[in-house]
């Protein structure tokens, strides 16, 4: 008996190289990638074309719509990204985009320089990876989107990952990206193995909002990142991060008129200037706070939302 | 040589291709989980081939064949010839289908053939086919002798085969005689 074969939505966002950066280059790509085609009807929607780090809010708002429109008529829904702020833009968009019943999966292509640490007879095999690019990764990711699973993940090497519990890492291997202190969602071995914890595929209807805010500025003093470099005063909002245990030197340079996230591996004192976001890795933090920031402004009410787990961030 | 065997459905492949001296993993505790889960790479980087009933295809197929169409790996699949996966077979049939990708529709008749012919290519049955018939006397030392017939006891081969076996494997690593071999 024939099964039913899944409809998956790809909504492009970079991370191959297309013959023409256009739907049409785009449907022509994914004309010519028969395994894709072999294991889902994939319908393809060109959202962009370049580095991650240049995916801003058109790209991202564009994305939510897509799925929108379209999550009646699809299955799951898989998003290419390039690497740079993968991390951060899938975090925002599993805050944007809450309680779907079906599959949302994010992938990008392997790390270009994963064989630096290889031995000899694996890098072989890495480099004879790197040169299939995206492709590996894809064919995963719609796997992923066939699946009774439900909700976003990133899709990466062997590994099914929530966005908001993700810490990039480069170690000699295809894994860029692993769990924090949480298991994985799911491990590709043999197919796709889920954990006991991930989500299921449900009748609920999800909630989609576009409102984010975008004017945070980061303070991160390894990077050279100070107050007097970043701060302009138009911001609104300011993260502070910092290795130090104890990051009052920081906060004595800041004018606090706006809300200011501290994200610090050490215990921070509790003041209620600032919002503390321990227990969270800096990208889900990060997009949290851009997220929380289009519903106040009040760091009372900023506190409240991190002290609350809305999508197993914490 | 080993084979990862996968089907929606009880056959004898299995049983027969491991009556030819093949390793067939069927499920994941046949592998190297803890190499997988370390590097990120697939599990067929772990086997030389697949052998694939498609006869009633499910998910699990297409994504093993995906799989396999990226990386090149040698893949037989095979259907019953009264019972065509048609929509699957008609992505098989692409012309962009890599030639390491077999499809055979079988019957009881033809299905050891098949097998036979797949094992070919990946170089498994030249060697079995030729029966040592040349007679070839060797002189050893006592040292030799005893660690022969240790070996014959523990590993329950006989000592000649055990010797076979070691020059075939030096044969198969020595790049200059089977270069030689193909100029010929």
């Amino acid at each position: 008996m024939a099964y039913k074969r899944s409809k998956i939505l790809l909504i492009y966002c970079g991370g191959a190289k297309l013959p023409t950066a256009d739907q049409k280059g785009l449907e022509k790509w994914v004309d010519g990638f028969i395994e894709i085609a072999m294991m889902a009807d994939v319908k393809a929607r060109f959202i962009y074309e370049g580095p991650g780090s240049e995916v801003g809010r058109d790209q991202l708002i564009q994305i939510i719509r897509e799925i929108r429109k379209n999550y009646n008529k699809y299955d799951g829904f898989v998003i290419t990204h390039g690497l740079d702020n993968l991390l951060l833009n899938s975090s925002l968009l599993s805050f944007l985009i809450q309680k779907s019943g079906k599959p949302i999966v994010w992938t990008s292509a392997p790390v270009i320089e994963a064989k630096m640490k290889a031995q000899k007879p694996i890098k072989k095999i890495f480099t004879q990876y790197q040169t299939l690019g995206i492709k590996a990764n894809l064919i995963n990711a719609v796997q992923s989107a066939t699946i009774d699973f439900a909700g976003p993940c990133m899709m990466f090497g062997n590994r099914l990952l929530l966005p908001v519990r993700t810490m990039q890492g480069f170690d000699s291997n295809l894994n860029v990206f692993s769990s924090w202190q949480i298991s994985d969602l799911g491990k590709i071995q043999f197919g796709i193995q889920l954990a006991p914890h991930a989500s299921r595929r449900s009748k609920t209807k999800p909630s989609f909002s576009e409102e984010y805010e975008q004017d945070i500025k980061i303070i991160d003093p390894n990077l050279g990142l100070t107050p007097e470099r970043v701060l302009t005063g138009e911001e609104k909002g300011i993260i502070i991060k910092s290795l130090s245990e104890d990051p009052e030197f920081l906060l004595e340079k800041i004018d606090k008129k706006v809300p200011i996230l501290i994200y610090t591996q050490g215990q921070i004192k509790d003041s209620p200037k600032i919002i503390s976001a321990q227990g969270y890795t800096f990208e889900a933090a990060q997009a949290k706070f851009m997220w929380a920031m289009a519903k106040t402004q009040s760091t009372r009410e900023l506190k409240k939302i991190f002290k609350n787990n809305f999508i197993g961030e914490i | 040589m080993r084979l990862y065997y996968y089907s929606t459905t009880e056959s004898d492949i299995p049983a027969m291709l491991k009556d030819a001296g093949i390793d067939v993993w069927q499920k994941p505790s046949d592998a190297n989980l803890s190499l997988i889960d370390q590097t990120g790479l697939s599990f067929l980087e772990q086997v030389d081939g697949m052998v694939l009933e498609i006869s009633d295809p499910d998910q699990q197929i297409n994504y093993f064949l995906a799989q396999a169409i990226l990386q090149r790996k040698p893949t037989l699949c095979l259907y019953k010839k009264n019972q065509n996966p048609r929509q699957l077979l008609t992505y098989l049939r692409n012309k962009n289908i890599p030639e390491e990708i077999i499809v055979n529709a079988y019957t009881s008749s033809t299905l050891e053939k098949y097998a036979a012919d797949f094992l070919k290519s990946l170089g498994l049955q030249e060697e079995k086919e030729e029966t040592p018939n040349i007679k070839f006397t060797l002189r050893i030392t006592s040292k030799i002798e005893s660690y022969l017939n240790w070996k014959a006891k523990h590993e329950k081969i006989n000592k000649a085969d055990y010797i076979r076996k070691l020059i075939s494997e030096e044969i198969n690593k020595d790049n200059k005689f089977n270069q030689n071999n193909e100029k010929k």
